[in-house]
């Protein structure tokens, strides 16, 4: 039971990163129609951002903990989101009335653009950083296993529901949340009604890249280092989080997210770390196969 | 007489290859309530569609309020207050009833106060809206749809309405009453309205003027008492004229 916790805690960490992640997934397919595959490179953008700011703050003599990381997460999310603008206006906007396919090709061109810059400008090598969220609590302790809960798992959690209302807020009451889901629902209809839905569509990149940015920012805490490859496997893992929650559906994201994050870390717990990505995935197969809509997706719906 | 609030001149536009209109004329001058009649396919609904910039057009003028809007972008078209209840209506269909009107009433801006006025009339026109707000906009009937896509249009308080058949899937007697709304907000609110219906007897009662289009060319144009008269109006559209 100790030991159960302590992996129901572990994967509900993992799962918020990659829950962070899977919404900006499902909410650029919900508004264009189209796989982002350089999200995940944004992701891993996010993470670079972070441990350069967080490194240029220690430097100038900054020691006080809560301020860095505030400074590092609102840096890291402006930077990345201006990565987010940026992709989406040199690579998506102008094959937008092209056939089908031409976007996510070249998505996957701007994936491997991001890589490779990331890997000229920072270097090949994994990039360490010792740990800036130190401390934790022991929570209880059964057969002489401790459950541990660390202050940097916390920090990962509040932060992800603080964000999720944030964004919920956003997307349901405001504005620009509204224009959001009626481009989503009718491009040409939100036009007619006033609404700039180019500028639409790029404000949902940079929000979808702010949010992955955090995730960047978390795993660099959590795990303590990043690289210039680590957008690839965690891309994937989140895009197959918004599969697996319903593409376009933003609670199922992040409930996808949590999904792939437990079954990871308990099939690493109980059968074997080797295998974890298969399990994650045969799950997602076995899900699709009976729920062909993810777990909250709704029924695609041809317009007439 | 007065300089026209809607003023076409030669529109040409189409769809890839096929040519949907072919060099259309048409005016719409303030506190008028103009009526498009024409066979299925003749183009009214490219032609509504083709003032905000969609398709747009190939040759041609269009000017509205003095401004040529030929070139603008959609959004920019829409927020000089013109409103259009399409074709297909577009409700929609995931957001609430109440979210729908708000949509409408984000393409202008406005005060509170002006919002509220407007949505007030809007209830008032459709009561059956008022018990829905909080409905999904999908989940409508036909004429609850038709009636929501009418009263978004609404809430942008808009300088000039267009309406593309209105009173489609309408029980008659609330299609009766649309045509009846459309008129006082003509008379008391000076509201300019563009009308595309295929029961030509209504509109053309409703209208001030008509015109008459077939094949992307207007072929008639008259006012509306003038049209209804014509032998050739009523042999194609009146007297069991709906194909």
């Amino acid at each position: 039971m100790a030991y159960f916790s302590q992996q129901l805690i572990n994967g509900l960490v993992l799962g918020s990163i990659y829950g962070l992640i899977a919404i900006g997934y499902t909410m650029v397919y919900g508004i264009v129609g189209m796989i982002n595959f350089a999200h995940g490179d944004i992701f891993m953008i996010g993470g670079f951002v972070a441990l350069i700011t967080f490194l240029i703050l220690v430097s100038i003599g900054l020691t006080f903990v809560p301020v860095i990381l505030l400074l590092v997460l609102l840096v890291a999310m402006a930077m990345t989101a201006l990565y987010g603008w940026s992709v989406e206006r040199i690579a998506y906007r102008p094959l937008r009335h092209s056939f089908r396919l031409a976007p996510m090709l070249s998505a996957i061109g701007m994936s491997f653009a991001l890589t490779n810059f990331a890997q000229v400008a920072q270097g090949a090598r994994v990039k360490p950083v010792p740990p800036i969220v130190t401390g934790g609590y022991s929570l209880f302790e059964r057969d002489g296993f401790v459950v541990q809960l660390s202050n940097i798992q916390i920090i990962v959690v509040i932060t992800t529901l603080v964000l999720l209302a944030l964004f919920t807020w956003l997307v349901s009451r405001t504005r620009l949340g509204r224009d959001m889901r009626a481009c989503e629902q009718d491009q040409t209809m939100a036009a007619l009604l006033g609404v700039d839905v180019d500028r639409t569509i790029s404000m949902t990149f940079v929000i979808g890249a702010a949010l992955a940015a955090v995730a960047g920012m978390m795993y660099l805490l959590y795990y303590g280092l990043v690289d210039f490859f680590m957008g690839f496997v965690a891309g994937i893992k989140a895009f197959t989080a918004a599969v697996l929650g319903g593409i376009g559906s933003l609670p199922g994201a992040m409930l996808g997210g949590l999904s792939i994050g437990l079954i990871e870390t308990m099939w690493s717990a109980y059968f074997s770390v080797e295998y974890k990505d298969v399990a994650a995935f045969s799950i997602l197969i076995v899900v699709l196969i009976f729920l062909p809509t993810g777990l909250l997706g709704r029924p695609e719906v041809e317009k007439v | 007489m007065t300089a026209p609030l809607l003023a076409i001149h030669g529109l040409q536009a189409a769809y890839g290859k096929i040519v949907a209109l072919k060099g259309v004329d048409i005016e719409i001058r303030p506190r008028e309530i103009v009526a498009l009649i024409g066979a299925n396919g003749a183009g009214k609904s490219t032609l509504m569609m083709s003032v905000f910039g969609r398709p747009r057009a190939r040759a041609g003028r269009i000017e509205f309020d003095g401004h040529d809007i030929t070139d603008l972008s959609t959004h920019d078209i829409a927020r000089m207050r013109i409103a259009q209840s399409p074709e297909g209506r577009r409700i929609f269909p995931r957001m609430s009833v109440a979210e729908n009107l708000q949509m409408g009433a984000d393409a202008t801006e406005g005060s509170e106060a002006e919002r509220r006025a407007s949505l007030d009339r809007v209830m008032a026109l459709f009561p059956r809206l008022k018990e829905r707000l909080t409905q999904r906009g999908g989940t409508l009937s036909g004429g609850e749809q038709q009636m929501l896509a009418i009263g978004r249009a609404l809430m942008s308080r808009p300088r000039l309405l267009m309406l593309d058949e209105p009173s489609l899937g309408l029980a008659p007697l609330i299609a009766k009453q649309i045509f009846e709304a459309i008129r006082t907000l003509n008379k008391q609110d000076g509201l300019a309205v563009l009308i595309v219906e295929q029961n030509a007897n209504h509109a053309l009662r409703l209208a001030h003027r008509g015109y008459v289009l077939v094949n992307g060319l207007i072929t008639l144009s008259g006012t509306g008492t003038e049209l209804l008269q014509r032998p050739e109006v009523r042999a194609a559209y009146l007297e069991g004229g709906r194909h």
